[in-house]
């Protein structure tokens, strides 16, 4: 073996693309805060273009969970693997920088207009002003925003249903393969927020992502989901789809379905 | 009245110096304790664990009275003296506080839920910082600078009493020589200066508040 010649890197002679993968996989993952155990063990996967519902109630872990995904806490037992890296090794703001995040309400930043916030990834990208003043235009259309009118508007000068569509295309501004919703329509009315969840629906089916939607709303639950995961105490009680999710006579379940 | 006008009309080129040295003291000490105290009040923001040495430390100095401060500094080596420098170094110790104080009360107050928004669409803690904290935070720094600024209008004129000129030294000729007249041709300008800095810092302070917007 000749040892003398340095080690090159092959150049490949295949065209074959790398598939682009964006599932997220939960390996007997644990959160604990103070010795107390919130969440966890997790043994779950997520496939690439899925949308999968973390349904409900207050304090079950769905949130905590959602933010297990994009580093916002690490595991304290076990890992999480989101596009085959796991999240306690990888750069933690690249990771989040490929993740798209909506959560309620707070998540415009007050003081930007609303052009400004959608561009905001953009900008922290490091892009130039012209493709992110394109884009953002693109963005907001595509939430059926009029950017001419809207645009230089600051978040508090809209209805909640605007914030909301804001806070979406924001997310979609550096199209990234994972989407991650905390509740995002959880803070406006009840008709707006079937229409949102009507484009919301039309929009990730558009543009395969992969998401993962939490709620405490059943019937936003089978609207969305592909699979319906139940919280309960920390742990997945149940994870099926729409149909097995109406004929599922575990506990959990009927409890969510039968309040 | 008359008496005063006259003497500002007699002694107008010392009037206009005068108010110019009062201005510069308070100017210049202001512009080096903002570049000292805004970043303690964002390093005691971000680490509790600073939180109480620095804010604490700045209320010590604050509650020292201006006249003995300016006694302790006289006799210190380098920074110490007769003179616009010792004047100077009371005038930043006294602005620190407020600012300071402000600086980390504005970033206090942003919501965890912002915070952890933008840290989530992968904000790097600098970015945080000049993106959001900042910003967010300015309309309360202001107020602190405005606060300090004012206060240090009232301070600087004690200063003449080191040497360090300004509009105290009419007010103190005035009060040596029993001439009240000559007390107000110092007093009345600072009183305005001061008015006047609350006044301009405050429209901008409202100005670049975006709840008003």
């Amino acid at each position: 073996m000749d040892v003398g010649s340095p080690a090159l890197f092959p150049s490949s002679p295949h065209t074959t693309t790398v598939p682009v993968v964006s599932e997220i996989k939960f390996k007997n993952t644990g959160y604990s805060l103070e010795g107390k155990r919130l969440v966890g063990p997790l043994n779950v996967e997520i496939e690439t273009g899925e949308t999968v519902v973390f349904l409900g109630a207050s304090g079950s872990g769905k949130t905590t969970t959602l933010r297990l995904v994009n580093g916002l806490i690490l595991p304290t037992s076990g890992k999480v693997e989101v596009s085959g890296v796991r999240t306690d090794v990888v750069n933690l703001v690249e990771l989040r920088r490929s993740i798209g995040y909506v959560i309620q309400e707070v998540g415009l930043l007050p003081h930007m207009t609303v052009a400004q916030n959608t561009g905001l990834v953009l900008r922290l990208l490091g892009r130039g002003s012209e493709e992110m003043a394109r884009r953002t235009g693109e963005l907001l259309q595509m939430v059926h925003l009029d950017a001419d009118e809207l645009g230089n508007r600051l978040p508090h000068q809209l209805s909640g249903g605007q914030r909301q569509r804001v806070g979406v295309a924001r997310a979609l501004a550096a199209d990234p393969a994972i989407l991650l919703c905390d509740e995002p329509f959880g803070a406006v009315d009840a008709a707006t927020r079937g229409a949102l969840q009507i484009e919301f629906l039309e929009l990730t089916r558009e543009l395969r992502k992969t998401v993962i939607f939490v709620t405490h709303d059943v019937s936003e639950a089978t609207l969305l989901g592909d699979r319906i995961a139940v919280f309960d105490e920390g742990t997945i009680g149940f994870i099926g789809t729409r149909a097995e999710f109406e004929k599922s006579d575990k506990s959990c379940v009927t409890r969510l379905r039968n309040p | 009245m008359s008496d005063l006008l006259s003497f500002f009309a007699e002694n107008s080129s010392e009037v206009l110096l005068k108010i110019r040295e009062h201005l510069g003291l308070v100017l210049l000490s202001i512009v080096i304790a903002t570049a000292i105290a805004v970043p303690l009040g964002v390093a005691a923001a971000k680490w509790s664990k600073l939180r109480t040495p620095v804010i604490g430390t700045a209320n010590v100095v604050q509650t020292i009275p201006s006249l003995a401060l300016f006694g302790f500094l006289i006799p210190m080596p380098f920074i110490g003296g007769i003179g616009p420098r010792t004047a100077i170094i009371a005038l930043v110790l006294y602005a620190l506080l407020p600012i300071v104080r402000n600086t980390y009360a504005g970033i206090e107050a942003i919501s965890d839920g912002l915070r952890e928004a933008a840290l989530g669409m992968g904000m790097t803690s600098k970015q945080l910082l000049w993106f959001v904290e900042l910003p967010l935070a300015l309309p309360i720094l202001l107020a602190g600078i405005r606060v300090a600024a004012v206060t240090g209008v009232g301070v600087a004129t004690i200063a003449s009493l080191i040497g360090a000129g300004g509009l105290g030294d009419f007010i103190f000729r005035g009060v040596s020589t029993v001439d009240s007249t000559v007390i107000l041709a110092g007093a009345l300008p600072a009183a305005i200066m001061a008015l006047l800095i609350d006044g301009g810092l405050h429209l901008v302070e409202k100005r670049l508040d975006w709840k008003n917007k």
